[in-house]
């Protein structure tokens, strides 16, 4: 590097760095401003700003990275004692009591347990009592929050069709006759043999 | 919607696999079904096997996989599909049979092959569904020219469906030219057919939403439409609605039910295969039309489902 009078050419460079910098900080406060419009909108149209922020911090992670914290903060709500009562709550606390130690009946030597025994049946019971809930609170048999291959989605289902004592194909009460029939069925519309649609 | 954004992630990851050959419908978009009761009890009892897999398996078999649904067009096959797999918390993959059949030699068979492959890779995280399945099953007649190409693109669809490790339907309206070897490749064969009165009810019921006609004008209808399919119920009663908004606009007069319909019924008519349902039969039932000047008019709205 050459110098010049008063530091030439490197005190130059450092002014252009520092113009520069400079620059980037008065468009940083301008993008900061309107960012501030932005959710000002939001919040002005209803959205809660503190819950758009979250999910804001989340859409940055990958869905993997997103899922790990998740299923940590809900270990972590179990053992403060926050889902207390919830089947969710069990859940965590099973599988963070899992992590601690082996449960006192576990098999010797500590061999993996199998698939299903992840889901002991407490945790299929607290399922189907998901299920019977979602049932009562009028949701559809299909919105099971489950995964295909979670044993917890059967229990769900299994719940739902037990409280409403129905195989979840039932026509809704709403497109059903609000009595039995009275006319006299008319001729030549019997049911037609091997189901119908 | 509270879908968690691994279930999203997975659906897309699908969809792209298998956009060649198939849409893919997902779980959360299934309607509800309106079925016969043996149907229900079919479909139950194949849900709960397939659930029971692992109590099979200790006594040496699997759950059955597959199943053919047979019957009229429009009768809710592909509905019943989309619902079996919704249960299961799957996307289903309706294959687009006309995707498959090619005018090359061999190529039909290797597009077969190709979709199977691309079905494997989802490690069995999707329902298959070949709607009208006879496009690509249909009997096999001689040994000449292009019959021996739909033979070899069978042969090629019943290899792969027996070795094929997840779950697959089928659906066809056509199960008297359907090839006997795939009819039995199905473990079960499931008939849908046309819907009877209490089916007719609730199917015009949910279609005429958010309008709520009195049970007795519904009555009226299911008595008028006795062996319309669902898919004929759906098109009077949303033409219904579309002339009830629309009609207004183009100077049509709407203040009397039985101009209203006979509009619609001008507009859409049974697949010719159908006995005509009464409504549509103008020459055989006279009046069928004219007793819906009985109906409740305008149609009283409800709070619609």
């Amino acid at each position: 590097m050459t110098e010049g009078h008063n530091g030439g050419a490197a005190a130059d460079m450092l002014i252009d760095f520092v113009e520069s910098i400079e620059g980037l900080e008065v468009e940083k406060q301008a993008i900061s401003d309107k960012i501030k419009l932005v959710k000002a909108r939001a919040r002005s149209a209803g959205f809660d700003i503190k819950v758009m922020n979250q999910m804001l911090r989340e859409r940055k992670e990958s869905a993997s990275a997103r899922e790990e914290f998740q299923a940590l903060c809900e270990m972590y709500r179990a053992a403060l004692g926050m889902l207390n009562g919830t089947p969710l709550g069990e859940v965590a606390r099973k599988r963070l009591m899992g992590k601690k130690a082996p449960p006192p009946d576990a098999p010797e030597g500590g061999e993996p347990q199998p698939e299903a025994d992840e889901f002991p049946a407490e945790d299929l019971e607290g399922a189907r009592a998901a299920g019977r809930a979602a049932a009562r609170e009028g949701k559809r048999i299909i919105d099971n929050p489950y995964l295909a291959t979670d044993p917890r989605r059967a229990a769900w289902d299994e719940g739902w069709c037990a409280e409403t004592g129905t195989d979840g194909m039932e026509v809704p009460a709403a497109w059903r006759r609000a009595d039995k029939r009275k006319k006299k069925k008319p001729e030549g519309d019997e049911k037609p043999e091997g189901g119908d649609a | 919607m509270s879908r968690d954004p691994f279930r999203r992630g997975a659906g897309d990851d699908i969809k792209r696999a298998l956009s060649k050959f198939a849409d893919v419908l997902m779980p959360q978009e299934a309607e509800e079904p309106i079925l016969a009761p043996n149907v229900r009890a079919a479909v139950f009892e194949w849900l709960t096997e397939v659930r029971a897999a692992d109590d099979l398996k200790a006594v040496g078999i699997k759950p059955r996989r597959t199943a053919l649904l047979y019957g009229p067009p429009g009768c809710g096959k592909t509905t019943l599909a989309h619902h079996f797999a919704a249960r299961l918390g799957l996307p289903l993959a309706c294959v687009r049979s006309e995707s498959l059949v090619s005018a090359y030699l061999g190529s039909t068979g290797s597009n077969i092959g190709q979709l199977f492959d691309a079905m494997t890779e989802t490690k069995g995280k999707v329902v298959v569904f070949f709607d009208e399945v006879d496009a690509l099953g249909g009997r096999r007649m001689n040994d000449q020219g292009a019959s021996v190409e739909r033979a070899n693109s069978l042969n090629v669809l019943l290899r792969r469906i027996e070795r094929f490790d997840g779950i697959a339907l089928a659906a066809t309206n056509r199960q008297d030219f359907l090839d006997t070897a795939l009819w039995r490749r199905f473990d079960m064969q499931i008939s849908v057919d046309l819907p009877t009165e209490d089916e007719r009810f609730a199917i015009i019921k949910r279609y005429a939403a958010p309008f709520d006609p009195p049970d007795e004008d519904v009555d009226l209808l299911v008595d008028l439409t006795s062996g319309a399919s669902p898919a004929l119920l759906r098109a009077l009663m949303e033409g219904v609605k579309r002339t009830l908004i629309v009609g207004p606009k183009t100077g049509r007069k709407i203040d009397d039910p039985v101009e209203v319909f006979a509009a619609v019924v001008a507009a859409c008519a049974p697949a010719p295969e159908y006995e005509p349902p009464p409504l549509w039969n103008l020459h055989g039932v006279p009046g069928a039309i004219p007793s819906l000047a009985s109906m409740t008019w305008p149609m009283p709205r409800g709070g619609g489902k």
